[in-house]
């Protein structure tokens, strides 16, 4: 394939100005990747700051609930800072400090992403930034005050539908304006080449552990993995290293928001058109002119009117399956793991359940299904008690 | 020679930089553009026209802010791209517009529709010419300027390659960043049209942050064939200030972009 292209997506749609740093970007993670003090150290803080390897852990109860398939999660949510984001950000915050950059800039949506970074900047000394829009200030509250508690400044984003999007399109616009000592830490596998590989490379440690610990546990690899995928840097992460393994199915859950057909949702691979957004040719939400739409769900991580293009690519090919998954549906599947797993998901990965438990009904019971869990749900507390109508 | 070569070339003939003025199509709203958008022209050499677009990347919130406004007001790219008929008989007309605008539509019904306008240059911000090559082309075929951007962080091979890619003129941004006003020109302006114009035979022009007929004067001044005004025009049409009085605080640019040397 042609370098920074998926297919027909990908690509590199940016302003002049970013067009050198990208490249100083692409050329630095090509060497640092093979550096072997780079590689050390990131192997370092996976394990002893991150808490990593995450362990793949049997859901009893949940498989008897589904009545099919045995569904295993891999417990993302156990990850330093609650969710898979620090693996990316690790990497890229070590490269951003190998590359003598201070300054480090982030967009977030739930504000996984941007509490991820602000632990990474505060454990290497990097000055972190974070862009976050106005309304998922509001709804993930908690995960605000911790960013700022960990030394982070938080820019509240006022533009457009004041969610991720429009968060991305202010780091996007810092960067154009600070390229010189800023590094732009992205989140998500989106963005302009080279940020999909990057991030997808630095999340695979996903789908290399799950691969041992399938081998372990059931002497064979996955029957189907299932993930959520808003940008989808956890999905592409889970999917990656067993492409070429296709026994192994892969399922990405989209956001449904209040249902396709109401046109309320954020789920561009089951809804969307060909487009360029943030940097990069996917699929996206737009209308006839090509206007990004205003998007809805109610995880903030999964809202977001695009996806990584390899996602697009793995769709177009056949390679993986994408479903949409509605609010309702996710927070089912919250209320179940919760109460019959002790495990409290974030409202993204509840999307990824509930997907999960749809197909082990529909599987043998000796096949296996992977979950990835990619996050802890504490930061959701309040909106699903509302959801529920829990008082207090 | 293209209507926007001849621009520069008459501007240049009478010791002037050109006048590259910038408005939103269709802002605040589509009738209300029209008015504007010939008081600007009466005094510009060149009209750049915008087309509005939700997510402008490359734009400061002056732009951003008429970019609402005038999908508020419901401006739609063929409407915006239909109004550039009348003003195309006055003076040469640019789109500016962001590559999913282009990509939407298709690139050969895009060039083709504003081909029809008489719209006489495209830049696309988002797009770098590795990316652009097959709408570039189509430009060329439809006799369309395809305008390149350098920015200051533009390294040399690359700038040589934008300076043999671009027709018309080169855009050469001022300075890290989006669009929008600033107090203070870039002190780099002198020395980045000087390297642009050992590799670059065609006219050169200046845009990003130029506001008031000081900055003009200093581009001017700096050796630059043409100067873009973006932010400060929209800005005035955004409070509604009459048209008249847009148009007088563009010829206050246009008088102070003649040369000094030359008269």
């Amino acid at each position: 394939m042609t370098k920074g292209w998926f297919g027909e997506f990908g690509g590199r749609y940016v302003p002049e100005t970013l067009v050198g740093v990208l490249e100083e970007l692409e050329v630095a993670y090509r060497r640092l990747r093979k550096d072997r003090e780079f590689r050390s150290k990131l192997n370092y803080y996976n394990r002893y700051f991150g808490g990593r390897p995450t362990p793949l852990y049997f859901a009893r109860r949940l498989t008897e609930a589904a009545g099919g398939a045995r569904i295993y999660l891999k417990r993302e949510d156990l990850v330093h800072g609650g969710a898979h984001k620090f693996n990316n950000v690790m990497g890229q915050a070590l490269m951003a400090s190998m590359m003598g950059k201070r300054r480090i800039i982030a967009e977030t949506g739930a504000g996984q992403h941007g509490v991820a970074t602000a632990i990474a900047g505060a454990a290497l000394g990097l000055q972190t930034e974070i862009y976050m829009g106005r309304k998922d200030t509001e709804r993930q509250r908690l995960n605000l005050i911790r960013m700022e508690l960990l030394g982070a400044s938080v820019h509240a984003v006022d533009s457009g539908s004041r969610t991720l999007k429009d968060a991305i399109n202010e780091a996007l616009r810092d960067w154009v304006t600070n390229a010189t000592d800023t590094y732009y830490l992205l989140g998500s596998a989106v963005g302009p080449h080279p940020y999909p590989e990057i991030v997808r490379d630095f999340q695979s440690i996903i789908g290399r552990e799950i691969a041992k610990q399938s081998a372990a546990a059931e002497g064979r690899p996955p029957d189907l993995i299932v993930a959520c995928v808003g940008g989808g840097s956890n999905a592409i992460g889970a999917f990656h290293p067993f492409l070429r393994n296709r026994s192994v199915a892969l399922l990405g859950a989209q956001a449904g928001g209040l249902g396709i057909e109401t046109g309320k949702h954020s789920a561009p691979l089951i809804a969307g058109t060909a487009g360029v957004l943030h940097g990069s040719r996917s699929r996206i939400l737009q209308d006839d002119d090509g206007q990004i739409l205003e998007t809805s769900s109610i995880s903030a991580g999964l809202d977001y009117p695009s996806v990584g293009p390899e996602h697009a690519y793995l769709q177009q090919s056949g390679r993986a399956r994408y479903t949409a998954v509605t609010d309702a549906q996710a927070m089912e599947a919250f209320r179940l793991l919760s109460r019959l797993e002790g495990i409290i998901p974030a409202l993204e990965s509840s999307h990824a359940v509930f997907a999960a438990m749809e197909e082990a009904g529909h599987m043998p019971r000796d096949a296996v299904i992977v979950v990835n869990l990619s996050g802890r749900g504490d930061k959701d507390v309040e909106t699903a008690a509302s959801y529920m109508g829990l008082k207090f | 020679m293209s209507t926007i070569a001849e621009a520069f070339r008459l501007a240049s003939s009478e010791g002037r930089c050109a006048l590259l003025s910038y408005v939103m199509g269709g802002d605040p709203d589509p009738e209300s553009f029209l008015q504007y958008a010939s008081a600007v022209s009466a005094n510009s050499d060149i009209l750049e026209v915008g087309i509005p677009f939700s997510d402008p990347i490359a734009d400061g919130p002056t732009i951003q802010a008429a970019s609402v406004r005038a999908l508020t007001a419901a401006a739609g790219v063929r409407g915006v791209i239909e109004a550039c008929s009348s003003l195309s008989e006055r003076l040469p007309v640019v789109i500016m517009c962001y590559y999913n605008t282009v990509h939407r539509m298709g690139e050969r019904e895009f060039v083709s529709q504003i081909s029809a306008a008489g719209v006489s240059g495209l830049i696309v911000p988002d797009l770098p010419f590795e990316e652009g090559n097959a709408l570039f082309r189509a430009c060329r075929s439809a006799g369309i300027d395809g305008i390149l951007l350098a920015s200051p962080a533009t390294r040399p091979v690359r700038a040589r390659e934008i300076a043999s890619r671009t027709r018309g003129f080169l855009y050469v941004v001022s300075r890290y960043g989006v669009t929008g006003e600033r107090e203070e020109l870039s002190s780099q302006v002198a020395q980045l049209v000087s390297s642009y114009r050992e590799i670059s035979s065609l006219p050169i022009a200046v845009g990003f942050g130029i506001a008031t007929p000081e900055h003009v004067r200093a581009v001017a001044s700096a050796g630059a064939d043409g100067v873009v005004v973006g932010s400060a025009i929209v800005s005035r049409i955004g409070r509604r200030d009459r048209p008249e009085e847009v148009s007088s605080f563009v010829a206050g640019l246009r008088t102070a972009a003649r040369k000094s040397a030359t008269l």
